[in-house]
Parts: structure tokens; C-alpha cells; sequence
């Protein structure tokens, strides 16, 4: 899916036409329903969070030019965060519906990830962090796990989760700088 | 640097933006970098950097195709109701041509009105062709004689930068492309025969499409303009 189609196509939903946004619905729908679908672990929480997203785009297709993000980051920053407010707000109420097997759905293709289309992040990863610590981040990303969660699968204190998640970044952060 | 961690965790505030756009940070911690956040363009610059680069993530997570229904449920809540589809939006028309025909053939059934086809396979049928919202008016005339259809914009333009498109709605069809309108002057062109044959009681309609995404199953730009084939 071309850039200049999604934002010609946010351009027309701005107008308010219709049209556009079924064509954009179209285009975007899975992907980012496999982004809420990732965080919510659920079809009914993810559909519902999905619902969300489109909403806010009916109504701010404006805002996206403001935001001079590239139009799929700010898609799926989108969808993100109404599936991780979603999965926050209902953090006390268990799920009703059968969860998806998430590692189905997030392969671990771990530090030995060949991806051909390898963006500046990913070679950042494999440069400087360690492995464990790049499928952390990947699972916090994807799955928008808490730090509560990172740190009991890793075995690990909260604290130390969130020393070494911030050390990673850091790392990043002047990888990514270079 | 409002918030501060730089004596218990490693990292600064680009650290911070890291972690809030991943969704790490929680409760008194969040609400304290929101509230940096709305006033400080660098951190603005930094979470974007972040969410721009982290998004390459997102790569790896598969594609779901939501069920249809979610579409409809969004369409709703966006719309304020089940929006109307192309043929829909001229059902209102032909629906009334088809009961004018309807009307016309008890009449005509009855004796109650003289058969006059020679008179009506002669004169041609004319439509004007208005919009809900003072857009874009048309008139137009098809000959049944030498089934060629001629339409004129008598007022109104199109919205900037679009470019309209005529289109027949045969009684009970699907959408046909006539062709575009040209900038000025008047619309001409000789209809096939199967479609010319439909004409009477068919309904026109006027689309506004933006340049190059015109297709001919139909249109993808709104309506502007609609009316119905009448006889004189």
C-alpha cells in the first residue's frame, strides 16, 4: 500500500467523504486490527479497540498532516495506543473470550531475524542490544505488555526489568543517532 | 527535566519518551510526562522519533482481516446511520418512475387514456438533474430516434480540483459511465443500443471525482448532482 494512496485518502476522509474512508478501511484494516488484535490477545476487545481507531480517524483526519508522521506510524501508533488504554482499562476484568494463541501470532524470530527489509531499528537491535533483551522490547511493543509482566517472564525484579529496558533504550537511542 | 531519574535509572528524558510510547510508563509517573509533554517540543520530537522508529516493530505482527461486521458497527457510529449505497441514494427516483410506468400501464390497460406510441417513441425525454445541497444542476435530453444523449451543466461548478462524470442508472440496473463532462459546452454521446433502450424511466446522476481514481463499476466520489429521464 502506497503512502501518497493512504494520504490522498485521509485527505478525502477530511472532506468528509465516505467513499474514502471505506477505500481506507480497505487498505488499513488488517494491519492494524493485527496490531490491536497483538496488544488485546481477543477478537471482541480487539474489534472493539479497532472501532475506536477508525472512529478517530473519521473524526481527525485532519490532525494526521499536523502530526508529520508518516501516515502508517501514525496509524498504528493509533491503534496501539487505544488497544494498550483498552487492555489497561479491563486489566481488572478477566476475558470472556476465547484468546487467541499469541505466539501464533508474534513469531520469535529472535536475534537471528534475517527480515530482508531490516529497517534502522532492527540492525540498531542487533548491533547493540542482547538478545533476551531485544525480544523484551519486541513483546513490549507488540503485545503491550507491563513492565509487571516483562519482569515475571524474565524472572526478574520490576525494578531490574525497567533498569535494563531503560539501558537498552539508551543504547538504541545512540545506535540510532549514529 | 521535570521528571527526574537520573539518579536511580540510566537515561534521561529520551529514555522516558521510549518507555511512554511503548506504554510502560504508569499512574503518577505517565500523568507527570503528559503533563511535560503538552509544553515541551523537544520531548513532543523525541516521542515521535520514537513511535516512528518503534513502528518498525509492528512489521512483525501478522494481518488479520477484522470480521465484516465490524465495518458496519464503525460505519454507524461514524455516520450516524447505515450509510446509503450508490443505488440507494437514487432508489427515491426510480422507485417513482416505476410507478409512474406502473400507473401509466393500469391507465393505459383500463382505456381509460388513448395509446399514443408513435407520438411518444418521437419526442425525447428530458431530465433535469439537481442536488440535495445546491451543488451542481444539469439539464439533459436523450433521442429515442437517434439514441444519442445530450447533457449541459447550467449551474453551478464542480468542487475544486474534481472533475465530474455522467452517469446512467438504468430502472433496477447497475451504474453505467456515460464519460466525463467537458469543461464546457455540452455532453454528447450516441448510446449503445442495449443501454439506449433503457432510458426511458432511467435515472442520471453526476459524480465528482478526483483526477485519475475515476472507475467505470462506480463511482468512488460523491454524488453531485441526480435527476430522472421523464417523458414530455
Amino acid at each position: 500500500m502506497a503512502v501518497s494512496e493512504i494520504e490522498a485518502l485521509l485527505a478525502r476522509i477530511a472532506g468528509g467523504e465516505r467513499t474514502a474512508f471505506r477505500s481506507f478501511y480497505a487498505l488499513t484494516s488488517a494491519r492494524l486490527f493485527g496490531v490491536c488484535l497483538g496488544v488485546l490477545g481477543d477478537r471482541p476487545r480487539a474489534e472493539e479497540a479497532l472501532q475506536q481507531v477508525y472512529l478517530r480517524i473519521w473524526e481527525q483526519a485532519d490532525r494526521y498532516r499536523v502530526t508529520g508522521q508518516e501516515p502508517m506510524v501514525w496509524l498504528v501508533t493509533l491503534a496501539r495506543d487505544a488497544a494498550i488504554d483498552c487492555k489497561r482499562r479491563e486489566a481488572r476484568r478477566p476475558a470472556d473470550a476465547a484468546p487467541v494463541d499469541l505466539d501464533d501470532l508474534l513469531p520469535d524470530t529472535g536475534p537471528g531475524d534475517r527480515t530482508p527489509d531490516a529497517g534502522p531499528l532492527r540492525l540498531a537491535c542487533r548491533m547493540v542490544l542482547p538478545p533476551d533483551l531485544t525480544a523484551m522490547l519486541r513483546r513490549a511493543y507488540a503485545r503491550g505488555e507491563s513492565y509487571e509482566t516483562l519482569a515475571r517472564d524474565a524472572g526478574v525484579s520490576r525494578d531490574t526489568a525497567r533498569q535494563l529496558m531503560r539501558r537498552g533504550l539508551k543504547s538504541l537511542r545512540a545506535e540510532l543517532d549514529r | 527535566m521535570s521528571v527526574d531519574h537520573s539518579d536511580t535509572l540510566p537515561g534521561g528524558d529520551s529514555e522516558l519518551a521510549g518507555e511512554y510510547v511503548l506504554g510502560l510508563l504508569e499512574g503518577v509517573e505517565l500523568h507527570a510526562f503528559e503533563a511535560q509533554l503538552a509544553s515541551d517540543p523537544a520531548l513532543q520530537a523525541e516521542v515521535a522519533a520514537w513511535a516512528a522508529h518503534l513502528s518498525e516493530l509492528a512489521a512483525d505482527i501478522p494481518e488479520v482481516a477484522p470480521a465484516p461486521a465490524v465495518l458496519r458497527r464503525i460505519e454507524i457510529a461514524a455516520f450516524g446511520a447505515a450509510p446509503p449505497s450508490f443505488w440507494r441514494q437514487l432508489w427515491p427516483y426510480v422507485l417513482g418512475a416505476a410507478a409512474a410506468a406502473a400507473l401509466a400501464w393500469v391507465a393505459t390497460g383500463v382505456g381509460l387514456v388513448p395509446m399514443s406510441e408513435p407520438v411518444r417513441d418521437a419526442a425525447p425525454l428530458t431530465a433535469r438533474l439537481e442536488s440535495d445541497s445546491g451543488g451542481v444542476s444539469l439539464s439533459a435530453a436523450f433521442h429515442p430516434a437517434t439514441a444519442e444523449l445530450v447533457a449541459e451543466v447550467t449551474g453551478g461548478a464542480p468542487p475544486p480540483g474534481r472533475i465530474l462524470f455522467l452517469w446512467a442508472v438504468p430502472e433496477g440496473g447497475t451504474p453505467r459511465l456515460l464519460g466525463q463532462m467537458p469543461d464546457s459546452g455540452p455532453f454528447r454521446r450516441d448510446l449503445p443500443l442495449d443501454l439506449a433502450s433503457e432510458m426511458p424511466g432511467a435515472g442520471l446522476a453526476v459524480s465528482a471525482e478526483a483526477e485519475g481514481t475515476v472507475s467505470p463499476a462506480a463511482p468512488l466520489g460523491p454524488i453531485v448532482a441526480r435527476g430522472l429521464f421523464t417523458q414530455p
